[in-house]
């Protein structure tokens, strides 16, 4: 079963690169709405949870890390079987995929509509999305190697044009809308900082990526700095949303990320829609996401049903997820299931690793280094 | 072989994905401004004028470059429509900057007329607002642009380069709704008025909105009164001594609403801290090197500035009973489960209010 992600001696990738398959695995159309669902838990005080979500994410992080390192050579399926045994390990398995079936659907159908809403409203959908969807599924087949160099680089595309978008905003910021701070006691806080780590769903990569890293301890470092860095890029968001658009607003958009760049403006300047600087982030980190899915969701296929077909597989899993977004019946659909798949991300990105890893030690199940 | 094919499928694919979408910059119809009035029931609700750039008026550099429409329509969508029928280009709202309301319709729900604007993923929130006083938004739409291109141009010249312009309430569209939001629909916006038949379009003055609809002006002198709680620029007082008048242009200002509540009875005290220069003398000169005789001067002009502050709460809570200067938002940041206990529009009007001003001099320009 393992052959498939048996690395060759070429395939090895430095564990330095974990930083940006973080970063680039996690960041996606997310981004542009989560500070509405933040606001709704928490009012002006979303970067608070923000900041504690944060710490739950790098805890988080540390235990995937913790747990990829136990095992250097197997994935949490293969090693899995050692720690839940034969039928524990399958559902295990079904379920992941089962997750990542539906985020992947989701994305897809996220993405349809920004770019129906926001670029080509009159394109069919499927034209945009099956380009995505090919192109996805011919880089994945390549493996997990040329899916982190994609990754490595694409991720200045990501950070060079936001960056300035940023340092811009923040001279917008109106910031007596933070106040009064904690109007409303902790709770609310907190729940709002359990939903953000709920939404960092793509960071259960660093337990596939692990056999593919040269040396897995080497990892945690970057891992944090990959994860921190997508915590910095929330949080940026989040108080510039916040600071511009004030938290009443907020909760009425659907897309308060998108409102908020729509909002700032260079008096003077002939640059009026600063928004479309976000473009080629977007398009990137919508890009990265729904490859990583896709890889996840094909080799989890390959491997648990020992398939011999992989590029066939990689291309039906790719294609049928976008065929998939047609059961979506509308756009409030997918908001309701972003609304609560915090829920499943929890279960299987800490929740499950977790009790794996508790099993694992309690059982002393290792790897061979 | 086949990989080749496929790289080149896809890379051929990518810049044809958005052919269904093709417009040339030049067939589009950009809307600048719209000007909403109320319109007669029979013929829709509401009576709206569109600015829109004329490419070809703008290569000819005539002025304006812009074709000034109106249509009634029963919504802004169904104008917008209505709108199409008579532009050969297809409308777009991608470069809109301006919203004017008449007065009439401003006294009617705010709310309707925000759901389009946040809801149309063309618009970008950022675009300025306005009500008309005494006259329909189509009347200062059809104004002469006198030192830019377009009405709209003029009017987003004077809110972005004299932001913080003391003789109005600089607000954009997403600024002042999250204001309204915040307040159950109060608030408190520019105003603006035509003037010689309406050739001349003025941005000055306020509009004060109570429970989202129009409920009364604000002068140029009110308004900066207003402003010296809420604004954040320059601001030029008069301040007459003994035989002489002097003006005082304001260039800081810290300004503090500070809540005390003791046994269930709000009060308030505002602190204002301002720093300026004075920039102009009429009538016989004080001596302005003695330090005696511009501690005298600052005192005087606290008075003025005092006095001008106690005017604009004085509206605030006896003319119109609206909380516009943001009382009540310092309440609610300094014990907010307490403020959730007030019904604030009921109490507003009765709670006292003191006022506490202090100007320093830094400067007298280049003469004494």
């Amino acid at each position: 079963m393992m052959n498939k992600f048996t690395p060759g001696r070429w395939d090895k990738v430095d564990p330095r690169a974990a930083a940006a398959v973080i970063f680039m695995s996690i960041v996606e159309f997310e981004i542009f709405m989560q500070p509405k669902k933040l606001v709704v838990f928490a009012q002006q005080d979303a970067w608070l949870s923000i900041l504690i979500g944060s710490l739950i994410a790098s805890a988080g992080t540390w235990l995937l890390v913790s747990l990829a390192a136990r095992f250097p050579q197997e994935n949490l399926f293969a090693y899995n079987r050692k720690v839940w045994g034969r039928p524990g390990s399958f559902l295990i398995a079904l379920g992941y995929i089962l997750f990542w079936i539906v985020y992947l659907v989701v994305l897809f159908k996220d993405t349809d509509t920004a770019n129906k809403m926001l670029f080509l409203p009159k394109t069919p959908s499927l034209v945009p999305m099956l380009i995505f969807a090919v192109s996805a599924a011919w880089l994945v087949s390549y493996g997990i190697s040329a899916l982190v160099r994609f990754f490595q680089l694409m991720l200045p595309l990501m950070i060079l044009p936001v960056l300035p978008i940023y340092i811009m905003a923040f001279r917008w910021v109106d910031w007596s809308n933070f106040l009064p701070v904690l109007s409303n006691g902790w709770l609310p806080v907190l729940k709002g900082a359990i939903y953000y780590a709920g939404i960092l769903q793509g960071l259960e990569i660093i337990l596939f990526l692990s056999p593919f890293l040269r040396n897995v301890k080497k990892a945690l470092v970057p891992s944090l700095i990959g994860i921190n860095l997508v915590n910095f890029t929330v949080l940026m968001h989040g108080v510039i949303a916040i600071g511009l658009m004030g938290p009443d607003n907020i909760k009425v958009s659907i897309w308060p990320g998108v409102d908020t760049i729509q909002l700032l403006e260079l008096p003077g300047f002939p640059v009026e829609r600063f928004e479309l600087l976000f473009t080629v982030p977007w398009i990137t980190a919508v890009f990265t996401s729904i490859c990583l899915m896709a890889y996840l969701v094909s080799y989890g296929i390959i491997q648990l049903f020992h398939f011999p077909w992989r590029k066939g597989t990689i291309f039906f899993v790719s294609i049928s997820a976008v065929l998939g977004t047609y059961l979506i019946p509308n756009y409030i659909w997918t908001l309701k299931i972003r609304e609560i798949f915090y829920l499943p991300t929890l279960l299987f990105v800490y929740f499950l690793p977790l009790l794996t890893f508790i099993g694992a030690a309690w059982r002393g199940k290792r790897g061979n280094s | 072989m086949k990989k080749m094919v496929l790289a080149l499928f896809l890379l051929l694919a990518i810049p044809f994905t958005g052919c269904w979408d093709i417009r040339d910059v030049s067939n589009r119809a950009y809307i600048t401004a719209i000007g909403i009035d109320k319109g007669q029931e029979t013929i829709g609700n509401y009576r709206i004028t569109f600015e829109i750039i004329n490419p070809a008026k703008l290569r000819s550099g005539s002025n304006p470059a812009t074709t000034i429409e109106t249509v009634d329509g029963a919504s802004i969508g169904q104008a917008i429509e209505k709108l199409q029928t008579r532009i050969p280009q297809t409308v777009s709202l991608d470069h809109f900057r301006v919203l004017l309301l008449g007065e009439e319709q401003g006294k009617e729900d705010f709310r309707d007329i925000i759901s389009y604007f946040e809801k149309n993923p063309q618009v970008a929130l950022r675009f300025k607002l306005g009500f008309v006083q005494h006259g329909r938004a189509e009347d200062i739409l059809n104004c002469k642009p006198r030192c830019e291109k377009s009405i709209s141009d003029e009017y987003v010249a004077m809110t972005q380069l004299e932001k913080d312009f003391s003789l109005a309430r600089d607000r954009s569209f997403n600024q002042f709704v999250a204001d309204l939001r915040g307040s159950e629909g109060d608030g408190f916006i520019t105003r603006v008025t035509g003037i010689e038949e309406n050739k001349m379009m003025l941005y000055h003055g306020g509009a004060v909105l109570k429970n989202w609809r129009l409920t009364g002006w604000l002068s140029e002198e009110e308004t900066q009164a207003a402003n010296w709680l809420l604004g954040k620029g320059s601001t030029t007082v008069i301040c007459k001594k003994g035989d002489s008048t002097y003006t005082y242009g304001a260039e800081k200002k810290t300004v503090h609403i500070i809540p005390q509540v003791a046994e269930d009875k709000i009060s308030f005290t505002v602190k204002a801290k301002i720093s300026g220069n004075v920039i102009e003398q009429k009538g016989h000169p004080m001596d302005l090197s003695n330090p005696k005789n511009v501690a005298e001067l600052e005192r005087a002009i606290s008075q003025v500035i005092g006095e001008q502050v106690k005017q604009a709460l004085d509206k605030s809570q006896n003319i119109f009973a609206v909380d516009y200067l943001g009382l009540g938002k310092a309440l609610h940041k300094e014990d907010p489960n307490f403020f959730k206990t007030l019904d604030w529009r009921k109490i507003f009007p009765f709670v006292s209010i003191k006022v506490s001003v202090e100007t320093t001099i830094n400067t007298f320009g280049l003469t004494e």
